[in-house]
């Protein structure tokens, strides 16, 4: 129902503005410029790039572990770490501006996300609790899309410095995943503090992992005219609306489940971005008399 | 046509054929399944006490509303555990301290739970019963002239309870009815007296015997001790009389699992002096006398010494399976699917990674899937139960 209904909004604010479907626009050619006519059809191309900090909101959590009786949960769940690993991502900007100051656009990219959390399990001596077995887990998960996001940006200025926002939708298609997990312990039951089984595990997790990822995207950011090009900065949060995990996969046995003790949460993805870009106008012009800038 | 014309076909061109591909990516991908919870799970029972030891024993299935684990815990004493269907804990019960060796054989009968256990006291056998409402195991029957319990199976008309006299030096077999009384009793002789291997393998401080039971048509058989060696009896079914013998040597060379298939074959394997053989079907004389170490069969030197082997037919999509689950020196589960017609090697699936496991039981699940039943050493030191659930397409992927 969600994706159905982002197709809608997406297809939507596409084909309304679209010249081809104008009426009576035929006949009607003006000079465009800069601060004249409302009535510009102008395609903008650019480069952009940056990082990202993501954030897993988890729907609901699982364990390979079931407590029997007698055992305290406590310690035991994971503790998601939030935007604090970057990523990165690097593509193109594609817009085009129908109507002075509001312009759709399409932001192709391949992106890096990643997340991390923390597991720990202790075992002690019922009639001693300072002997002691603790394991902890560190599990970092990295992901990479090739993220089409589709935007409406408004400019809020016509000068020179054109700070504006935008907001809209995007969809990601899936092209790597790894997990990455580091495994250390401290044995303190055997007459000293003694660090044990320190293990790091690299597995792939493509296969466990939907292909498919789509959410609402809104941001805010400026640009600058300079010479023949705008230069820009900006921020956007995605919200992910889709559970990433591959459910049939959950508890197929491999290294992460069995070794490592890790069972993947039902999450969906939030990721806070701030790009660079430079954008130039795409020579297609309406009128010869046209000045891009 | 004119300029304008065109670049007004280009542009609703580029619109047209950008949207659909935007939709066409959106609606093509993205249909993964979400979690089906009691389809598929990995579950280890954990317990935070590192001087708790958990080692099952058998497993059942409990209509629709999960399994019930029957275990040994610290070494002899006997603990049971209830999981859901999704293989969450329930509840669970330690018996006290005079129950102790619960022995394979669990049974699911009118909404009850029963296995067998001994009095640590008497060594009497002795059979429990179990419910959901209860949460605590009762003392159903106490049968004072059975001792050293070993093995208990379910039959057509009853069960079958074997266990060692320890003043006859005789293995004995028990027949009971479906109400756990008992129509027969027959004794057949070891020769010497071998209590102090079976309280090894009862208090787990020594080898682990393959003791096990079952029937074959008109007959039953069992493994156990006779003739001073381990060796797999053949009996009449209406009176226990033995009709013939496949004799191991010692404890160092028997059969080490056994399904009836049908006629005379029987799908079985062995171990001789560290050797494991997988023998998916073949004809024995069951009114004879034979030797296990004839037996020819296929060897599988990735299977533990002397492996501990369980086997069952069991129907995956259609095709008759019999399926042998053991453990493998490298510290995996391991699953072999043969057909169980014409004895071919169908698939194999290893389970566990990293930390030790062991094969101990299994059962074929009313959705279609598998319940694998072992025994894991976490952080490879604290010993607890684990079940692991096969949904019914992983179980046709490797057995079918």
């Amino acid at each position: 129902m969600k994706k159905t209904a982002l197709v809608g909004v997406m297809i939507l604010a596409f084909l309304w503005p679209s010249p081809s479907l104008a009426q009576g626009n035929q006949n009607k050619r003006k000079p465009k410029t800069v601060t004249g006519n409302s009535d510009i059809n102008q395609w903008w191309i650019g480069v952009r790039g940056g990082i990202n900090f993501s954030n897993a909101t988890v729907q609901k959590s699982y364990s390979i572990y079931s407590y029997v009786q007698d055992a305290t949960i406590g310690d035991n769940e994971k503790k998601y770490n939030s935007f604090t690993l970057p990523g990165l991502h690097f593509g193109f900007s594609v817009s085009y501006e129908f109507i002075r100051g509001l312009s759709i656009n399409v932001l192709p990219s391949y992106t890096s996300y990643r997340f991390a959390y923390d597991n720990s399990f202790r075992w002690y001596d019922s009639e001693a609790q300072s002997k002691r077995v603790t394991t902890n887990y560190t599990i970092e998960t990295r992901l990479q899309y090739i993220d089409l996001p589709l935007t409406i940006k408004y400019e809020l200025s016509r000068s020179s410095f054109k700070p504006y926002i935008q907001a809209g939708g995007y969809y990601s298609l899936l092209t790597d995943a790894i997990k990455k997990v580091n495994i250390t312990g401290i044995d303190q039951a055997s007459g000293s503090d003694s660090e044990i089984n320190v293990t790091e595990l690299s597995v792939g997790i493509e296969d466990r992992t939907k292909k498919g990822n789509y959410g609402i995207i809104g941001g805010v950011g400026f640009t600058y005219n300079m010479g023949n090009a705008r230069v820009g900065f900006e921020i956007n949060y995605r919200y992910g609306l889709q559970n990433l995990d591959h459910g049939e996969m959950k508890y197929v046995d491999n290294q992460l489940v069995t070794g490592a003790y890790d069972v993947p949460d039902d999450y969906s993805l939030n990721n806070l971005e701030l790009s660079m870009q430079v954008i130039i106008p795409l020579k297609f012009i309406t009128s010869k008399d046209y000045v891009p800038l | 046509m004119s300029h304008c014309n065109y670049r007004k076909m280009k542009i609703s061109a580029i619109h047209i054929s950008f949207v659909l591909l935007l939709t066409l990516s959106i609606v093509s991908c993205g249909n993964e399944e979400d979690f089906i919870p009691d389809s598929s799970f990995i579950k280890i029972y954990n317990d935070e006490f590192f001087e708790s030891s958990y080692i099952p024993m058998d497993i059942v299935q409990a209509g629709n509303t999960g399994y019930f684990i029957l275990s040994a815990y610290d070494a002899w004493n006997t603990y049971i555990l209830r999981v859901d269907e999704d293989g969450e804990y329930m509840w669970d019960y330690k018996l006290e301290d005079n129950y102790v060796n619960p022995i394979k054989g669990l049974y699911y009968k009118d909404s009850a739970f029963y296995f067998f256990c001994m009095d640590d006291l008497s060594l009497a056998a002795t059979l429990m019963k179990v419910t959901d409402q209860s949460k605590t195991a009762q003392v159903e029957r106490t049968y004072g002239n059975i001792i050293y319990p070993l093995h208990s199976s379910a039959v057509d008309d009853g069960f079958l309870l074997e266990s060692y006299n320890r003043e006859s030096y005789s293995t004995r077999l028990t027949k009971l009815n479906n109400d756990f009384g008992i129509v027969w009793e027959e004794e057949y002789e070891v020769e010497q007296d071998v209590e102090e291997s079976i309280i090894s393998h009862l208090t787990r401080i020594g080898n682990r015997l393959p003791f096990f039971s079952g029937q074959a048509g008109n007959k039953y058989f069992l493994n156990g001790y006779y003739n001073y060696s381990m060796s797999m009896l053949f009996v009449n079914a209406s009176d226990g009389t033995q009709t013939g013998v496949i004799n191991g040597f010692r404890d160092k060379s028997a059969i080490s699992s056994a399904k009836y298939l049908d006629g005379n074959s029987y799908a079985l394997s062995r171990f001789d002096f560290g050797e494991n053989f997988i023998i998916p079907k073949i004809d024995l004389n069951t009114s004879g006398t034979g030797i296990s170490s004839d037996l020819e069969g296929n060897e599988h030197p990735e299977m533990m010494p002397n492996a501990f082997v369980y086997s069952q037919i069991i129907d995956v999509n259609g095709r008759e399976i019999t399926m042998y689950a053991t453990s493998t020196k490298g510290g995996q589960i391991l699953l072999y699917a043969y057909d169980a017609i014409n004895g071919t090697l169908v698939g194999t699936h290893h389970l566990g990674r990293l930390n030790p496991y062991e094969a101990i039981d299994f059962v074929a699940t009313n959705d279609g899937g598998l319940a694998v039943l072992g025994n894991t050493f976490v952080n490879g030191r604290f010993s607890r139960i684990t079940l692991i659930k096969l949904s019914e397409k992983e179980l046709i992927e490797f057995a079918n």
